[in-house]
């Protein structure tokens, strides 16, 4: 009998257990009467915590309650996008609380959440709580906003991008070019030329016929979908259309890129490469990080890749060849000055609030003061984010530098920026690589803390960024950024499959490049036609 | 006579069923005085009875979605009821009937060579007389098999390589032309039956050896004694001791016989050789998980673990027939 009930109270006591884990009471104030705000995050391993600190309880997170008044809870984190993504889903299939304050990337989840109703309009909000300067910065760029907008109405607040921060520029191998006397092309005839000598010329002079003219990738995602090894700037030296992104047609309707004309062009030109030995056999087999390889075991005398790519994969070259020199150059050009790149997304996600939420005043008082270090005008971050993580005082002046902070303290530079809500120091479309262009261009010196953490960077990089944001009117974004359409969900797998083995195909020439009007025709009949109809619906009600 | 007989038949069945209910009763306590008595062990199962439920019977409540118009944000409950619609929009669709074919193609050529080689490697390998040797030669076989697909994949792009990779430059050495392994039709299927052969063997050359190694010697002696040689020997001898291990391994292939290795095929494919080389796992990875189209995915491989359970009886029956081998 003694062993019965004792059996009973261990099972009993293990089922309370296990339904006290699930009912997790939530605070919503402090006991100074603070508001508590829920959140949930990503948090990848490049965020780094100092001893004794975590997500819940670091410089950040203490600043704000200190100088805010906002006690951040992050209820659980995940390591990346796709984990994170897969919790939400979870917690929204068991009807549990909304966190009261989160991000959201996929488009899908976005549109399930506004559709369940228990996120909010934030409509009101932003014009009864938002700062001026945040106003003004969410009427620039409205299109930031249509992820998550439905019927006109507004639920998320993006969570902006650089903008431009990984549109691509053009790196050459210098030391190439001066040993064969040439001039950087300009042009996609003077690319040819170049990419001729570079292949037959044997500029690695190793004696073997082994490099290629220019390192690009396609890889399983496909053409004009990689940022190293970017190919968009040969679409766009044949017309405004870009694979895989829905962009504006003349008249004024989105439409796919991957069937317009301008593809035909640029897929012959792309087999002609392909036969002449300018690109690499593995184009369509290799992933974007494999087929950088040829770069930087200098094999190849040309990569397309956004600014940052000089640090890595670029850098790893020097360290296999200490003489190899780099520089940039704007990308080339079509006939007629024809040109265009892939231009990134303004903007990686949307937050999203709780229909609980009491205090979006307290958000946008947060929001601002940590935009307040992008703009320049801060009441918290003159010199830097957090003495002692960022930045370190040496005789009155802040040091950036992560070797200059080791040196001074003796411990590592660590980014406070990750533990801001929006996982990093918030961004600004297109100020960024400005700021590098005007350090370029001018040489004026920094006037913020984050102008300071920008300057110091290797001219190359500075030099890219400039290149990048000259080049800022040939860029094509992606219009479409809602959720999959109701034919797109059906028929997408189809269509993109079709597409991608017709690009493959053509470029290395086991279809002839007539098969891609053929291509057209059945990508409109099996959906493709509905599916345009759907996104321009779609895009007519956010506007 | 006759009468003493039957009497004796009557005695013996009174015997036995004067027995029968006493046998019962005490079969009964026992269990019950086991149960008493292991209790503690009953207890200790329930953990991972609860596990195997939560994590293995619940999740198989999703299938429900092969047959709704699913809708996260609806959930089961809410999402409507379309019945077979999927099934049929997989039977009209020309690409699904491709992937299909792709499967059971890669998968019957993986069972086979999966099979046949081992048993050779095994069967030379039990040849040898140097034990150094041997246990070296297993070893290396062995090792490939415990790397992941998404190692391999990345090493097998470079290895394979039209463009000075190992294997085109050793063909050339014999004045071949570059191969593009991964990249062409008529040899991506090939390519990946190999790789796996050259991942995998390992494993079931260890599970053959082991039987090998378990016919007794004495029928060795007894073939040796009538002139048999090794051949002899192998062929009549070694074969059909190891015949019902052979029959095992078959059987619990078959099962698998619509996974054609997805982790493999996904890291090695492109759009090249979608035409010969995407199989059911992969497309449903692209249409369910890439696009979200859940119920359609769900369909899709709901049909796939169909046709596998019906395999894995048959298999399970044949095995029992032949072998006399019962899991159950």
């Amino acid at each position: 009998m003694f062993k019965k009930s004792f059996a009973l109270i261990g099972i009993t006591i293990i089922s309370m257990l296990l339904i006290a884990g699930c009912m997790q009471k939530q605070e919503t104030e402090t006991e100074d009467g603070n508001p508590i705000i829920t959140t949930v995050r990503t948090l990848d391993d490049g965020t780094v915590f100092k001893d004794g600190e975590d997500v819940n309880n670091n410089v950040v997170t203490q600043w704000a309650e200190d100088e805010l008044g906002i006690k951040f809870n992050t209820l659980w984190t995940r390591p990346n996008d796709e984990q994170y993504n897969q919790q939400l889903r979870l917690a929204m299939s068991a009807n549990e609380p909304l966190p009261d304050v989160f991000q959201v990337t996929d488009a899908q989840m976005i549109s399930d959440l506004i559709e369940s109703g228990r996120v909010m309009s934030i409509d009101d909000a932003i014009e009864e709580h938002a700062s001026p300067r945040l106003k003004e910065l969410f009427e620039q760029f409205p299109e930031a906003f249509y992820q998550a907008t439905v019927d006109g109405v507004r639920y998320g607040i993006p969570r902006l991008s650089g903008g431009n921060g990984s549109d691509t520029v053009m790196y050459v191998r210098q030391d190439w070019l001066d040993e064969f006397n040439l001039e950087a092309p300009k042009t996609i005839e003077e690319l040819e030329e170049v990419m001729e000598i570079f292949v037959h010329e044997d500029p690695d002079g190793n004696g073997a016929d082994d490099t290629i003219g220019i390192t690009l990738s396609a890889g399983d995602v496909g053409f004009g979908r990689t940022n190293v090894g970017d190919t968009s700037f040969i679409f766009g030296s044949y017309g405004n259309f870009m694979p895989g992104l829905w962009s504006e047609a003349e008249d004024g309707s989105i439409q796919y890129g991957s069937i317009q004309p301008n593809m035909k062009d640029a897929l012959a030109k792309l087999n002609e490469w392909f036969e002449k030995g300018y690109l690499s056999k593995e184009i369509a087999i290799e992933p974007e990080d494999q087929a950088q390889q040829s770069f930087i075991a200098g094999k190849s005398g040309i990569i397309i890749a956004p600014p940052w790519a000089f640090d890595y994969p670029i850098g790893d070259l020097f360290s296999n060849n200490p003489d190899a020199v780099v520089k940039p150059y704007a990308l080339p050009e079509g006939i007629d000055g024809e040109a265009g790149r892939k231009g990134e997304r303004l903007m990686t996600g949307s937050f999203l609030f709780s229909t609980e939420f009491e205090h979006m005043d307290k958000y946008f008082e947060y929001l601002d003061a940590i935009y307040g270090y992008t703009f320049g005008e801060s009441d918290y971050f003159e010199n830097g984010l957090f003495e002692g993580y960022d930045y370190v005082m040496q005789d009155g002046d802040p040091v950036y530098d992560a070797a200059g902070i080791e040196e001074i303290t003796g411990e590592q530079k660590v980014d406070p920026g990750r533990y801001f809500l929006p996982t990093n120091v918030p961004a600004i479309p297109y100020q960024m690589y400005g700021i590098l262009e005007e350090f370029h261009e001018t040489e004026r010196a920094p006037e913020s803390a984050y102008e300071a953490s920008l300057a110091g960077r290797e001219p190359e990089y500075v030099e890219a960024a400039a290149l990048v944001n000259q080049q800022n009117d040939i860029r094509v974004e992606n219009l479409f950024t809602g959720p999959p359409t109701e034919t797109m969900i059906k028929s997408w797998e189809n269509l993109e499959r079709m597409e991608l083995e017709i690009f493959a195909n053509i470029v290395y020439g086991n279809e002839s490049i007539d098969a891609f009007d053929d291509f057209v025709e059945r990508w409109k009949s099996t959906g493709g036609e509905q599916v345009t109809t759907e996104v321009n619906e779609w895009y007519n009600s956010v506007q | 006579m006759e009468v003493k007989d039957t009497a004796i038949k009557e005695s013996h069945m009174k015997a036995k069923l004067k027995l029968a209910p006493e046998k019962q009763k005490n079969k009964k306590r026992k269990q019950k005085w086991a149960f008493r008595n292991n209790w503690p062990l009953h207890v200790l199962l329930i953990p991972g009875v609860i596990l195997a439920l939560v994590f293995q019977y619940g999740p198989m409540a999703g299938i429900v979605m092969a047959f709704q118009d699913f809708k996260p944000w609806l959930g089961f409950f809410g999402s409507e009821w379309v019945g077979f619609e999927h099934f049929r929009a997989m039977f009209e669709f020309d690409y699904a009937r491709q992937v299909i074919w792709n499967t059971l193609i890669i998968s019957v050529m993986k069972l086979i060579t999966g099979i046949i080689v081992p048993i050779t490697i095994a069967l030379l390998l039990n040849e040898i007389y140097r034990m150094k040797f041997k246990r070296t030669i297993q070893t290396v076989i062995y090792l490939p098999y415990f790397l992941s697909w998404v190692i391999l994949g990345g090493i097998l792009i470079d290895i394979l390589s039209p463009d000075g990779g190992l294997i085109n430059n050793v063909l050339g050495l014999f004045g071949i032309n570059p191969i593009f392994f991964l990249g062409s039709n008529e040899w991506f299927r090939s390519t990946i039956i190999m790789t796996d052969i050259w991942k995998e063997t390992g494993f079931n050359t260890i599970v053959f050896l082991a039987a090998i190694t378990a016919v007794n010697p004495n029928l060795y002696e007894a073939a040796a004694i009538d002139g048999a040689n090794r051949w002899k020997q192998t062929l009549y001898v070694t074969l059909p001791a190891m015949l019902p291990i052979i029959i095992v391994v078959g059987t619990i292939s078959l099962g698998n016989i619509l996974n054609a290795g997805f982790d493999q095929i996904f890291n090695l494919y492109n759009p090249l050789v979608y035409e010969t080389g995407d199989i059911i796992d992969t497309y449903v990875y692209r249409v369910g998980l890439i696009d979200g189209n859940f119920s359609y995915g769900a369909a899709v491989g709901l049909f796939k673990s169909f046709i596998s359970l019906i395999l894995i009886v048959i298999g399970y029956r044949l095995a029992y027939k032949y072998a006399n081998y019962r899991i159950f």
